[in-house]
């Protein structure tokens, strides 16, 4: 399943344009399936929106099956970071707790 | 009989809180009118006007008359603001017929947030791109840095909307981008969930990566963190106040952020955030599209 973001989306800007991508992904993880999210096109992306399309599925999935089951394709560098930045610091918060 | 507040000599950021502490010494307006007189103002900046307008809209919604009166003398202050077009907007007209936006400005706006992207979009991002002379597609950091100015804005502020003036000093390298809101401002709602420290301590602390008050259900506090890295990598500053409290960050010698803190006599009426980027160190984003690897 391939899931471009901007056909869902004109910005990539708050935690709720985050949570229309992330319920999505969930639709799919439901059913175990495999998610590509396309970010083609995607200039930037806040926190918020990572927060809300990707750390927020870390509620109900472990790491381990988020990696194994979405791949994210196309994406800026800054993009790539932001996602990159924020798991990282959730999941090392996870990991102290 | 109204209030006469005379504005300072030098009315920059370092104006905030001696001037906020004028208009409203114990946290409220001095009076239900105020005069502003403008005779003895020698320079005004982004910062200062910023500061100026987001504090007059603050006494709007105080139901405060406010009025305006010593600039029949043109200083270069004086014609400064007119070009911003600070007095068509607050007097009724410009001063000059020739009043007009000057190419380093990109005038102060009113935004509310759900217009934030089309003026991003719009006029923001060539008004930038112009000044540090890249293609719009380069700028992907710098306005991620400015939608998370404007999304603690609408989570953390009880207005959603903003003051927003960017201003190009090309003899310093700069660019300096000031947006300010009146809401309740950054230490009440830091003080939520600590309420031992001074302003400027909560500003530091809502800063710290993973600090939020859970305004919204998916806020994990990354938003002012993000600015700051994003901002400080680049050579570039970023400067928060907000009700009695001041913090300053930039890089030091050793690459790390450093953040200073000040507390400061009067209570700005909600939060300015102030980006200053080096022209001559920016490095804009490459747009190569490529898988992101876990």
């Amino acid at each position: 399943m391939v899931i471009n973001i901007r056909d869902h989306l004109p910005y990539c800007y708050s935690a709720d344009d985050g949570a229309v991508i992330k319920r999505l992904i969930d639709n799919e993880f439901q059913s175990g399936c495999v998610v590509t999210i396309s970010f083609h096109g995607v200039s930037e992306v806040t926190s918020s929106f990572v927060n809300g399309a990707f750390v927020a599925l870390l509620d109900s999935y472990s790491y381990d099956f988020i990696r194994s089951h979405l791949n994210i394709v196309s994406a800026r560098h800054q993009v790539r970071d932001m996602i990159s930045r924020r798991f990282r610091f959730e999941l090392s918060r996870l990991s102290a707790a | 009989m109204a209030t006469q507040i005379n504005l300072p000599q030098w009315f920059n950021a370092d104006s905030t809180h001696n001037f906020v502490q004028k208009i409203a010494p114990g946290g409220a307006p001095i009076d239900s009118e105020i005069g502003f007189n403008f005779s003895e103002l020698q320079f005004i900046d982004g910062i200062g006007l910023t500061i100026f307008c987001n504090s007059l809209e603050w006494l709007f919604t105080k139901d405060v008359k406010c009025k305006f009166f010593g600039f029949e003398k043109h200083s270069d202050p004086i014609l400064y603001l007119d070009d911003c077009g600070f007095f068509r907007s607050y007097v009724g007209a410009p001063l000059r017929e020739v009043a007009c936006v000057r190419n380093t400005t990109l005038p102060l706006r009113r935004i509310v947030y759900a217009e934030s992207h089309g003026w991003l979009d719009l006029q923001a991002t060539p008004w930038l791109g112009s000044k540090l002379g890249v293609a719009e597609s380069a700028l992907g950091t710098i306005r991620a840095c400015i939608k998370e100015i404007f999304n603690n804005v609408e989570d953390h502020s009880s207005k959603s909307i903003a003051c927003v003036h960017m201003q190009h000093y090309p003899q310093k390298n700069e660019i300096q981008i000031t947006i300010s809101d009146f809401g309740q401002g950054i230490p009440t709602n830091i003080r939520k969930i600590d309420a031992a420290k001074s302003d400027a301590e909560l500003i530091k602390k809502a800063t710290e990566e993973g600090v939020t008050t859970k305004s919204h259900p998916n806020n994990r506090g990354a938003g002012l963190s993000t600015l700051i890295d994003c901002v400080t990598l680049n050579g570039g500053r970023v400067r928060i106040s907000s009700l009695r409290g001041s913090l300053f960050c930039r890089r030091g010698q050793d690459s790390e952020v450093m953040k200073t803190v000040y507390d400061a006599p009067g209570s700005y009426p909600g939060t300015l955030v102030n980006v200053t980027l080096r022209t001559d160190l920016f490095v804009g984003d490459d747009s190569e599209e490529v898988d992101f690897q876990w």
